[in-house]
């Protein structure tokens, strides 16, 4: 009977250990880094420009009936808008490529380019970020570079509110919700005036341990 | 006559196939068995980088650490890329520490990382399965480091937000401190279960984090943004899970300092795996934890700095890991195995019965491998510091102040720094990193710059390139174009760009930075790359506060130019020589990167 019973589970375990063996060293979690684990999960490591976009209509809108703009044609004197100052008060790091992917995403979006090209407005972004513009805009980055002297600066300010929940009464949190708010501003060189101000908002959502 | 049995096989033919198959089954075991331990065996700790960290070699240790992290599977990279992270912040070199801290930020804010891989861990190993987080306490300090990279460049809004994801609550039975130790071992599941009825901390519920260095920078960093009621309260709570820092909590919010050191000293406690099987995760201590305190004389103040956080404390109190249980099972049902097995190839020789020996060895075969591979995951970021201070000083601007920074009663610690500037104009205060020596060093204490690098307050009007023969070693500019020709040298040179150009017929590359660089070894390393480390960072002293070798030209180009600015150069060198100027030594042919 002894043997028996040894023969038998022997049989299983081995098929087991064969199965486990041929996956032993390459086993993986299910979730790589940075990997969404469904539909509501995001990374929230770096910007998701994605996320951006669904909030650049929202700056838009807002650009487009405001008095910075109102009236302008294409053949109003141009306005050279310097994009610097990209402050990050989130609870997330947002590396300066982080930041200015974000930005990049808003004053790219085909209806801000529209809207900048009726108003004759032309955007550059500050000369010391050439290394990381190079890594969001590609080949083309030194076209949106210049050492000028702008007529109004955009700033962004980056704010996050965090909560965590858990799925377990009692237990470590294992979902975590990032609302950003992102402010916007644009000063007028000269003056200092505060020429515009906006703010686009946008959520990330994350299932799972954090510490695990 | 009919046989009593239908159909009887002739004797013989019934055996052979049986115990072929037995015998396929133990092979198939053996070879399996083979295969998953060839593969997996535990970690053990970097010997050759705990003795760059000890001596200051933090070139050698980064550039090691990047290889490997890029050589790795996914599961252990984020391990090298954290002690990468640290070298190159001991190193003074941002540029080399950002892709690694991206990548670390990235993969501990993943969420349930680690979901789903317990059936893996159970049917291999623990360290093959799951991917590197790092215990709580080492992801706590992953984080800081990663925000400390953010301060050294000025970015005290992202610093705050790596230092405020270090703050996370941890479970329970972390107040259990002594499972690590050991005293927990033989502790019965009964026992804990009686004890966790009568402390709520025992029962795995969250508990608030300790961590004080994660507070010390988070009410730091909320200081420098103005955002006051945040750096009380982070203050506050420091003060709470540290009385002794109350009066250091009190100096952070009135921000009457413009410059922050953290300071970093020891060797973290080594990770090992203990008890039946290896199935236990223990920590034993590298240095020594003592209340020393930080000594810091910079000009004529002197101040001390209470020890912030020590991590031989923080591995004592590490939390209680999932896998502990089932290791233990695993090991227990190995055990089970192995009795079985042997008791079946006993009786299986008692009655000549081959099946059952073959059967028994399959299962000793089998519950060897189930206890092999239930060893703990022993890896561990070997390079954290065992101690950090972090010192708030008042920095004169302009020519700055040398700084000598020492732990009361380790002599090997001392560093004196050549004069670090603080802040030209009001605002936020301006954070430097240093690593300290665990043993003497030659560069540690000079004192002064034997180079001119971009870091030096006040540079001189006229300098030599010291590919060239003298010793500036700025990253080319028009300002440091002009101080060579107004010491007479490199006139037929007119642009930086014809300047970068003679770099690179020397096979000299120049740092950039940008988000994806990685530079090699400095040219005074046998590397081939020309930046200049922070000028408070070990990796700056190692490189500028010491003589190194004369440069020996490479290209028909520059041999000319040596020749023809010889005696300028040696006329220059001669005046601008300090009293304990070394002869170059013979020059070191052998390039690495």
């Amino acid at each position: 009977m002894i043997v028996q019973r040894t023969q038998s589970f022997a049989k299983v375990l081995l098929l087991t250990l064969v199965a486990a063996s041929l996956s032993a060293c390459a086993a993986r979690s299910n979730r790589q880094p940075g990997e969404p684990a469904d539909a509501l999960t995001g990374r929230t490591s770096t910007s998701d420009s994605r996320a951006i976009l669904s909030a650049a209509d929202q700056v838009r809108q807002s650009l487009a009936s405001s008095e910075f703009l109102k009236g302008r044609t294409p053949q109003s004197p141009e306005i050279q808008l310097l994009c610097d100052r990209l402050e990050n008060f989130s609870s997330d790091r947002l590396s300066v490529t982080d930041r200015l992917a974000a930005v990049w995403a808003l004053v790219s979006d085909d209806g801000m380019l529209e809207l900048l090209r009726e108003r004759n407005v032309k955007v550059y972004f500050a000369p010391r970020s050439d290394d990381a513009l190079g890594a969001v805009i590609g080949p083309n980055w030194r076209n949106w570079s210049s050492p000028q002297e702008p007529t109004h600066v955009l700033s962004a300010r980056f704010f996050s509110m965090v909560r965590d929940s858990s799925s377990t009464p009692g237990q470590l949190a294992d979902a975590r919700t990032d609302d950003f708010t992102v402010s916007f501003a644009i000063v007028d060189n000269a003056s200092g005036a505060q020429a515009w101000s906006g703010q686009a908002r946008y959520r990330r959502t994350s299932k799972g341990l954090q510490i695990d | 006559m009919t046989s009593q049995h239908a159909n009887p096989k002739p004797a013989g033919i019934t055996e052979a196939p049986v115990r072929g198959r037995a015998r396929a089954c133990v092979t198939i075991t053996a070879v399996s068995s083979l295969a998953i331990l060839c593969g997996c065996s535990p970690y053990r700790a970097d010997r050759a980088i705990i003795n760059d960290f000890a001596r200051g070699e933090f070139a050698d240790a980064r550039i090691a650490a990047i290889n490997q992290a890029q050589a790795v599977g996914d599961r252990d990279r984020t391990l090298y890329q954290m002690k990468a992270l640290l070298a190159a912040l001991a190193d003074g070199t941002p540029a080399a520490a950002e892709r690694p801290a991206r990548e670390i930020y990235q993969t501990l804010r993943t969420a349930g990382i680690n979901e789903g891989t317990t059936p893996a861990a159970f049917l291999t190993t623990e360290d093959s399965a799951r991917t590197f987080k790092g215990e709580p306490f080492e992801q706590a300090m992953a984080y800081c480091y990663v925000g400390i990279l953010d301060g050294l460049t000025g970015d005290w809004g992202n610093l705050r937000a790596g230092v405020n994801n270090s703050l996370f609550t941890l479970r329970g039975f972390a107040g259990v401190a002594q499972p690590r130790a050991g005293s927990m071992q033989n502790t019965s599941e009964g026992e804990r279960s009686n004890a966790a009825a009568n402390d709520p901390t025992l029962r795995g519920v969250p508990v608030p984090t300790d961590f004080e260095l994660g507070y010390t920078l988070k009410a730091i960093a909320a200081r420098q943004l103005n955002e006051l009621e945040e750096a009380k309260e982070a203050a506050a709570q420091l003060a709470q899970i540290n009385p002794a820092l109350q009066e250091f909590s009190r100096i952070i919010v009135e921000g009457t300092y413009n410059t922050v050191l953290i300071v970093d000293f020891g060797t973290a406690p080594e990770k090992f795996a203990t008890g039946d099987d290896a199935t236990i995760a223990a920590y034993r201590t590298t240095t020594p934890s003592t209340n020393d305190q930080l000594r810091v004389l910079a000009g004529s103040s002197v101040g001390e700095f209470p020890l912030i956080t020590d991590l031989n404390r923080l591995a004592r109190d590490a939390k209680w890991t999932n896998l502990e249980p089932m290791r233990r099972a695993k090991s227990a049902i190995g055990t089970g195995l192995i009795i079985a097995g042997a008791t079946a190839a006993t009786v299986g020789n008692n009655n000549r019965n081959r099946d059952a020996q073959w059967a028994g060895l399959g299962a000793i075969a089998a519950g060897a491998l189930m206890k092999a591979t239930s060893y703990a995951d022993t890896r561990h970021v070997e390079v954290f510091p065992q101690r950090v201070y972090v010192a708030l000083l008042n920095l004169p601007a302009g020519e700055g102040s040398s700084m000598t920074v020492q732990v009361e009663r380790f002599p090997d610690s001392r560093v004196i720094l050549p004069p670090i500037a603080g802040p030209s104009l009001p605002g936020p205060a301006r954070l430097h990193y240093l690593r300290l020596p665990m043993v003497s060093t030659n560069w540690a204490t000079t004192g002064r710059w034997v180079y001119l690098h971009d870091f030096v307050p006040s540079p001189p009007a006229a300098s030599i390139p010291y590919i060239l023969g003298g010793t500036c070693v700025r990253t080319p500019s028009d300002s440091v174009l002009d101080s060579y020709h107004r010491a007479g040298v490199l006139r037929e040179i007119t642009s930086v760009q014809q300047l970068r150009e003679l770099y690179e017929l020397e096979g000299i590359k120049i740092l950039q930075g940008g988000p994806n660089t990685q530079p090699g070894a400095h040219i005074f390393e046998r590397g081939t790359w020309l930046f200049s480390p922070l000028p408070a960072s070990a990796g700056a002293l190692r490189l500028f506060a010491q003589p190194q070798s004369a440069y020996v030209p490479k290209s028909p180009r520059l041999r000319e130019l040596h020749a023809a600015y010889a005696s300028t150069v040696a006329a220059f060198n001669r005046a601008d020589a300090p009293p304990e100027s070394a002869a170059p030594v013979e020059s070191k042919s052998n390039r690495r990167e």
